[in-house]
């Protein structure tokens, strides 16, 4: 019998509950810079949900090497050139 | 229905999830005090403390699911009880998740005492704390309205309310012996059913 004296109350805070959702609906609703440009700002902090990850970032991606057998000679530069020329000359 | 119609519940689910937390909290802490057993009978105090817990369980509960068919964000079920999975702001967010989960441990508590020791009990139903420091630093950090004067306002006011009356239930029950002196594990009432016995209220 004393729990159910309690019921009265507990319909009241349940009701008051559901008061305070509503209140605090228009409340956050009417919040300038949030509602008013019709966009939470979440969107403006939050990071990409998935990034395309085509590779692992935790490996260190090293430079392409050329594999054996399609070693390329340096470009020669003017100055490289110039030595050459003069090696041969002498 | 408006657009936004769930992001404006999600927020307001988590003010008021926050204040039954807090009013359950600060009735947990002030129910074996002389003032409110003047106002109200310790048994009556103890249901409603359970009620107001049971209540702001199921209001964050929902603060969380009712984001799930929200467009702007896409959240998946994973990334809301996932802690620190969400891709929307993950520390403070897994700080929601620890202080959701922690709160029904603190809960389940409730149903537990006639099973466990009255130590491990008094223990889990500490972890309210946790979940009271975890809810303001989530809210603060995680949520959109901080910046607002009210929200401010709101936690720094409730905050205070429950650190105050901390440090006072930690002298008070120093003096009254409660925090030295384990309490003796009470007979589980079958019959009661609700009402823990007077003993036990005591050293709540």
């Amino acid at each position: 019998m004393k729990f159910k004296r309690q019921g009265g109350l507990k319909a009241g805070i349940l009701a008051m509950t559901l008061g305070l959702l509503a209140v605090f609906f228009g409340v956050v609703k009417s919040e300038p810079g949030i509602s008013a440009g019709s966009e939470p700002t979440p969107t403006l902090t939050a990071t990409p949900t998935t990034q395309p990850t085509t590779s692992n970032s935790r490996i260190p991606q090293r430079q392409a090497t050329p594999t054996q057998g399609q070693t390329t000679p340096p470009q020669a530069t003017p100055a490289m050139r110039q030595a050459h020329t003069r090696t041969r000359a002498s | 229905m408006d657009e936004h119609a769930f992001w404006y519940m999600t927020r307001s689910a988590g003010f008021v999830a926050y204040l039954l937390l807090f009013a359950s909290v600060v009735f947990g802490l002030t129910m074996t005090t002389s003032f409110i057993q003047r106002l109200v009978p310790r048994y009556r105090v103890y249901d409603l403390h359970r009620f107001l817990s049971l209540l702001t369980l199921s209001v964050t509960v929902f603060h969380v699911l009712i984001v799930l068919p929200d467009g702007f964000f896409g959240f998946t079920l994973r990334e809301l009880l996932v802690p620190f999975a969400s891709p929307y702001e993950p520390f403070f967010m897994g700080l929601g998740s620890f202080s959701l989960y922690f709160m029904a441990i603190a809960i389940g508590a409730f149903y537990l005492r006639p099973l466990v020791s009255y130590s491990l009990w008094r223990t889990l139903h500490y972890t309210t704390f946790a979940v009271f420091v975890l809810a303001v630093v989530h809210g603060v950090g995680a949520g959109t309205d901080t910046g607002a004067t009210w929200a401010t306002w709101l936690y720094a006011v409730t905050g205070l309310v429950v650190f105050n009356l901390v440090v006072w239930r930690v002298f008070w029950g120093r003096s009254h012996g409660i925090v030295s002196k384990p309490a003796e594990t009470p007979a589980p009432q079958r019959s009661a059913g609700i009402a823990p016995s007077a003993e036990f209220a005591d050293n709540l």
